[in-house]
């Protein structure tokens, strides 16, 4: 090492580059190197390291995730997780799971920002060699009527614009999502999206250069739309919060133009690659380019089987001239991947991108390239018109880095106050019914394709998890759901990670599914924050302790696995303010047979309704609560985990069985708007009411408590013929069923309390407020 | 017989852009019908040997300019142009119907203008892209048009739309009149009950006369903006709806082998099949 | 009394469209050496109630300034323009292509009320400006942009379909 004053002056030309790094950092790095970085070497750490690629803050926080289990072919890691869900017509079949964020680009741009986190997320499922069967968008929205509610509407209608745009165009379904709004979101909205893919287990492709590389020359093979700078320094955004208008001004240079159309035409081109690899048995490696583009996936692909590559720049097509080194290097150009398959094989690459599917002329100047080779120097050696732009060994890229952060606890919010119960709970359910959070979704889904590739199910809007049958002719069903709570964020980190998981399981249980896998999404304000810090970590315990604690049903106490995931910190808005702390969490479902499948739909006059889950007056977080005083009090909901994972069990094995007519989760709204949405979920030609009756108090000591508070369950319907069998089942499984009314003729939703009619309104009352809430908020 | 039995086949284009070519071959399959997806750029000589066409549903150049615009001018259109004079079957199903239309095959009255368009979605609160199931009423006289053949008269049929761009428009006056004189209009968006209306519940895009299929003078193509292809199973039909074919959804349920059978959408391709021709 | 004033926003980053337009043209319409350059702008005529111009700009300017829908700084240059006034940089000749029917405008237009409470905006039109450059061996720049612009048939035009749309050809 040099001596002290040359390595001040040495962290101080790194620290002058403004590439983000902390003197900490810049330290690092040049003990790392033993001398001073070029430019591309400094742009290249900079992003390696920022909390988006790196972990450095989360990594130690995360190991107590649950990531591992039987059926788990990868975990978190790689691009996507790859989870076993069993054997249809003679081959082992796997689901890829990927789920990241795009919040700060959907703030400046809000469709492009969108549309590039669906463009990059299926990106990562396909380069597993699965195809990718369907997204899902968890969106976290500012107040449409507060201060900043213009804003937040133009928001929302650009990012469901940019989901439509991009996934309807490449021809993946969209099977659902959830939609939240939140003052906390005013400024830096959350788009969390998911990619879900199938893949036989024998097809897996891996990321990494193949071990025959040693063996015989391999080249590495860039592919998709030229290299340009728009996307250079997307990664380091992500992971910057949003300081200031000026700041947004200056970001554009990172706004990235994504191209479902070029996406499409790479897609079947790519299969076709793989293919043909599979039929002549060439091993290949194969991975997409996200954040630190050509540098960050060939150094992993590299680092991941002990190789080393040498990349020559002047190869890589380019959109423009006079790009730097550390531009091409590093740039985030949307639609490109990367491929490092055997020298002979390398003219049939080329020749199916840029001549069967004419590549060059879906996108000006997009192409497959050779661009370098692999080397079994270990070294990552990067070559501009013939200078050495960066030479070093390629562990030096990939090994971890860490920051420690300090934890404080989250504030308590103040104790509930004795509230008297609203005059006319009438009234109540319609508020709750009309309000954003609560009211239909329809004004987002009904611009997704739910229909492509010809597996739907269940769809978005039908019941609480969307479901498809993915092989044809085969029974095999898949359930998706994705949740999260902000309101129970802002008040309990810890119960909003545990009430996440229990919220999707559920969801994916109600439809009769079994809950299979996990993936999760954190989002939070700045690490450097111990408060946001410590929500951060209890969200994680959170998760943890409910993946565990809620197993997986037929297995012996194995954890559901999380098997991929995304950290997204630094969301908050100008003046610091963090965004409710967001884990939002995707569980997928797997049903041995899909014609088995439930809905919330109410089926049948005269079947019995029965409550699963007692109530236990829990108010915090609540809708009811909001529209009766406006401010948050303590007291979520919690996960009663025994109770909980027993009663999730319960409604997969009745589903399993046909025992059960509807089944609909209790979660945001109470089993007072669940009940309402089994109601509307009829169309107006085929309307059924129900007659209930308020059960046992309890805990919940009121009736408005009782209806209103968000204590988890489900409601059933059940088929008088068969209430005998289904009590008797629920007794054997520990499940205490409350038997709460039944289905009626006619079109009204009829609760009577103490011999008087707590609630009596008909299917239009319900309706109107519910169905046209949003009317006129949004453009389009 | 022409050269490998291609006139007994279907061919699936794949314009650049297209995404329902998988489904579409699949749903033909089932419905007994051998197909092939082509590619738009593969020989136009071994295309022109096929029996029939499908331009299936997708974004081709994701409808830059207007939807189905630049396809229209790709080369291959030339050779379903010819197909079209032929007599031969043609079916193009939403993103394939805009360009139809926008190749001037359909309504085809005077030969090779473009006298129709697809314009963008007009319904109450919302424009862009809107995807949900929607009824057809088969309106056409039996037989009118050879895709629809095996369709009842006044057949009702629970289907799904999924486009930005659907709206049939015309600016010439007597066209609706001479369609509807040709017998040309085959399929128009009805309630449950088969009651055609404009109301934007009913006809979810505004097209005028609430067409949602058209053929030419012929009879033998057809441009059709719902998807077929994603009802020809029937579980593939939302069992909440309004119609007999989501009660027997309903009823199979726990008999998956009975949800792979037909869905309303089948007999449109089961019409491409020769051997009953 | 009322002004119109006319927004012309064009993308900063590549536009795919106009792209797309101009390789179909040349490639697959025989356009090849007639055809310079195909750029495309959004266009949005206001009428603003108003008889004072400046007036009527600064509005259509705050609008265009908080409605990011309209104008997004981060991927859009704007334009203040009197109707078919023909500014900006380039040569070439304009088509403007409007649809018959105008649904963006009109839910823009509710939106611009609605949200930004615009009471004076009258009413409000949008369209596509297509500038058509000639290439080097084009004597009639004229007649280029006249054979592009309306779809005749599979073989002539591209940039309209009258039975959809409007256009105008100026400059």
């Amino acid at each position: 090492m040099p001596a002290p004053t040359d390595v001040e002056q040495a962290v101080g030309l790194l620290l002058d580059l403004d590439l983000g790094f902390s003197p900490n950092e810049a330290m690092r790095l040049l003990k790392k190197l033993g001398r001073q970085p070029t430019l591309a070497e400094a742009t290249l750490f900079s992003i390696m390291w920022s909390e988006h690629c790196s972990y450095k803050s989360s990594r130690s926080t995360l190991k107590a995730l649950p990531t591992d289990g039987e059926h788990v072919v990868l975990g978190p890691g790689e691009d996507a997780g790859v989870v076993r869900i069993g054997e249809w017509g003679g081959r082992s079949w796997c689901l890829v799971m990927a789920h990241e964020s795009h919040n700060h680009p959907s703030q400046i741009v809000p469709a492009e920002g969108a549309a590039t986190g669906i463009g990059g997320i299926v990106r990562d499922v396909y380069c597993m060699g699965a195809d990718v069967v369907g997204v899902m968008d968890a969106l976290r929205f500012g107040n449409p009527d507060g201060e900043r509610g213009v804003a937040a509407r133009e928001i929302v209608t650009g990012v469901v614009d940019g989901i439509w745009q991009y996934g309807n165009a490449l021809g993946v379904p969209n099977l659902g999502g959830d939609v939240a709004f939140d003052d906390s979101f005013n400024e830096n909205c959350l788009v969390n999206v998911i990619a879900l893919g199938l893949v036989a287990e024998d097809a897996v492709v891996r990321s990494r250069v193949p071990g025959e590389a040693a063996a015989e020359p391999y080249d590495v093979i860039l592919v998709g739309k030229p290299t340009d700078s728009s996307g250079f320094g997307g990664a380091t955004m992500a992971s910057r919060a949003l300081e200031d208008d000026e700041e947004v001004e200056q970001d554009r240079g990172a706004v990235q133009v994504p191209d479902p159309f070029l996406k499409r035409m790479l897609t079947l081109a790519s299969a076709r690659v793989l293919a043909l690899a599979r039929e002549r048995e060439v091993p290949v490696g194969w991975k997409d380019l996200g954040a630190g583009g050509i540098a960050c996936a060939t150094s992993e692909m590299a680092a991941a089987s002990g190789f080393g590559m040498q990349i020559d720049l002047a190869l890589v097509p380019v959109a423009e001239g006079d790009l730097g080194p550390e531009v091409v290097v590093c740039s985030e150009t949307q639609e490109r991947y990367c491929w490092v398959v055997p020298r002979w094989f390398t003219p049939e690459v080329l020749k199916i991108y840029n001549d069967d599917f004419e590549l060059p002329h879906i996108y000006h100047n997009a192409r497959a390239a050779v661009i370098g080779k692999v080397t079994k120097s270990r070294r990552y050696q990067v070559d501009m018109e013939g200078e050495r732009v960066c030479d070093m060994p390629v562990e030096l890229i990939t090994e971890p880095v860490r920051e420690e952060r300090n934890i404080a606890p989250w504030p308590a919010p103040p104790a509930q106050p004795q509230l008297p119960p609203m005059a006319d709970l009438n009234v109540a359910l319609t508020e709750v019914l009309a309000s954003f959070d609560q009211c239909s979704r329809e004004f987002v889904y009904r611009h997704y394709d739910t229909e492509v590739k010809g597996c739907a199910v269940v769809r978005s809007g039908e019941a609480d998890a969307g479901v498809i049958a993915p092989l044809p002719g085969e029974s095999l069903g898949l359930a998706f759901s994705v949740d999260g709570n902000p309101r129970y964020g802002r008040l309990d980190p810890y119960w909003a990670g545990a009430l996440a998981v229990a919220e999707a399981m559920r969801n994916v249980a109600a439809v009769g599914a079994t809950p299979w896998s996990l993936t999760d999404c954190l989002n939070y304000g700045s690490p450097e924050d111990p408060e946001t810090f410590g929500a951060f970590a209890e969200g994680v315990r959170g998760i943890s302790d409910a993946a565990r604690r809620l197993w997986r049903k037929g297995s012996d106490r194995e954890p559901v696995p999380i098997i991929s995931g995304n950290v997204s910190f630094y969301n908050h808005s100008t003046s610091g303010k963090a965004v409710a702390p967001s884990p939002i969490v995707c569980c997928a479902g797997v049903l041995q047979d899909y014609s088995r499948c439930l809905t919330p739909r109410l089926k049948r006059a005269g079947s019995i309704i029965y409550l699963l889950g007692p109530r236990y007056g829990e108010m915090g977080g609540s809708e009811y609560m909001r529209i009766l005083t406006g401010v948050w009090w303590a007291a979520v909901p919690q996960v009663r985990f025994e109770e909980e994972r027993v009663r999730i069990h319960a409604a997969i094995e009745l589903a399993g069985d046909g025992l059960l007519l509807s089944c609909h989760d209790i979660s945001s709204g109470g089993m007072l708007v669940s009940a309402a949405e089994m109601m509307l979920a009829n169309d107006p030609g085929q309307v059924l009411g129900m007659e209930l009756e308020v059960g046992d108090l309890g805990a919940a000591t009121r009736a408005d408590l009782w209806l209103f508070c968000e204590s988890p369950g489900f409601l059933m319907e059940v088929d008088c013929a068969l209430a005998g069998e289904v009590e008797a089942r629920l007794a054997g499984m520990g499940v205490r069923p409350e038997r709460v009314g039944a289905v009626t003729h006619g079109d009204r939703l009829v609760v009577r309390h103490l011999g008087s009619a707590a609630i009596d309104l008909g299917y239009t009352d319900l309706k109107s407020g519910w169905s046209s809430a949003v009317a006129g908020a949004f453009v389009g | 017989m022409s050269r490998d039995g291609l006139d007994r086949r279907v061919a699936v284009l794949g314009f650049p852009g297209s995404n329902c070519e998988v489904e579409t071959q699949r749903a033909l399959l089932a419905a007994g019908v051998k197909a092939d997806i082509v590619r738009w750029n593969e020989s136009p000589d071994r295309l022109s040997h096929y029996g029939g066409f499908v331009l299936p549903g997708g974004f081709s150049y994701q409808d830059r300019v207007r939807a189905g615009a630049l396809a229209a001018k790709e080369t291959i259109v030339e050779a379903v142009t010819a197909g079209a004079e032929e007599g031969k079957p043609i079916l193009g199903i939403c993103n394939g119907c805009q360009i139809l239309v926008e190749a001037g095959l359909v309504p085809g009255i005077r030969e090779g203008d473009v006298e129709m368009a697809l314009a963008p979605n007009h319904r109450p609160g919302g424009a862009g892209y809107y995807c949900r199931w929607v009824f057809l009423k088969h309106v056409a006289s039996p037989g009118r048009c050879l895709l629809t053949r095996l369709l009842g008269q006044s057949e009702v049929l629970p289907i799904p739309i999924a486009h930005a761009e659907g709206r049939f428009v015309t600016s010439s006056n007597d066209l609706v009149a001479t369609l509807r004189e040709n017998d040309q209009v085959v399929l128009r968006y009805c309630d449950a009950h088969g009651r055609v209306s404009s109301s934007p519940d009913v006809n979810p895009n505004g097209s005028v006369d609430d067409i949602a299929g058209l053929c030419n003078p012929r009879g033998n193509v057809l441009a059709l903006m719902p998807h077929p292809e994603r009802a020809a199973w029937l579980r593939q039909v939302p069992e909440g709806m309004e119609t007999l074919w989501a009660t027997d959804r309903s009823g199979a349920a726990g008999r998956g082998q009975d949800l792979e059978n037909e869905g309303p959408g089948r007999r449109l391709f089961e019409a491409f099949g020769w051997e009953q021709g | 009394m009322s002004t119109k004033i006319a927004l012309v926003v064009r993308l900063k980053v590549p536009d795919t469209t106009a792209l797309s337009a101009e390789d179909v043209l040349r490639r697959k319409m025989g356009y090849g050496d007639r055809l310079g350059r195909l750029r495309r702008e959004d266009w949005w005529l206001f009428e603003v109630d108003t008889g004072d111009g400046a007036r009527a700009r600064a509005r259509v300017g705050e609008w265009a300034r908080r409605c990011t829908s309209l104008v997004n700084p981060n991927k859009h240059r704007a334009r203040v323009e009197l109707p078919r006034e023909k500014s900006g940089s380039g040569s070439g000749v304009r088509v403007l292509v409007r649809d018959r029917d105008d649904v963006r405008a009109r839910s823009m237009l509710a939106f611009l009320r609605y949200s930004l409470g615009a009471s004076d905006l009258l009413s409000l039109r949008s369209g596509t400006l297509w500038t058509v450059e000639p290439g080097a061996g084009e004597k009639d720049p004229r007649s280029l942009a006249e054979g592009i612009a309306a779809t005749r048939s599979r073989r002539r035009g591209l940039l309209a379909n009258p039975h959809a749309q409007t256009f105008e050809i100026y400059g």
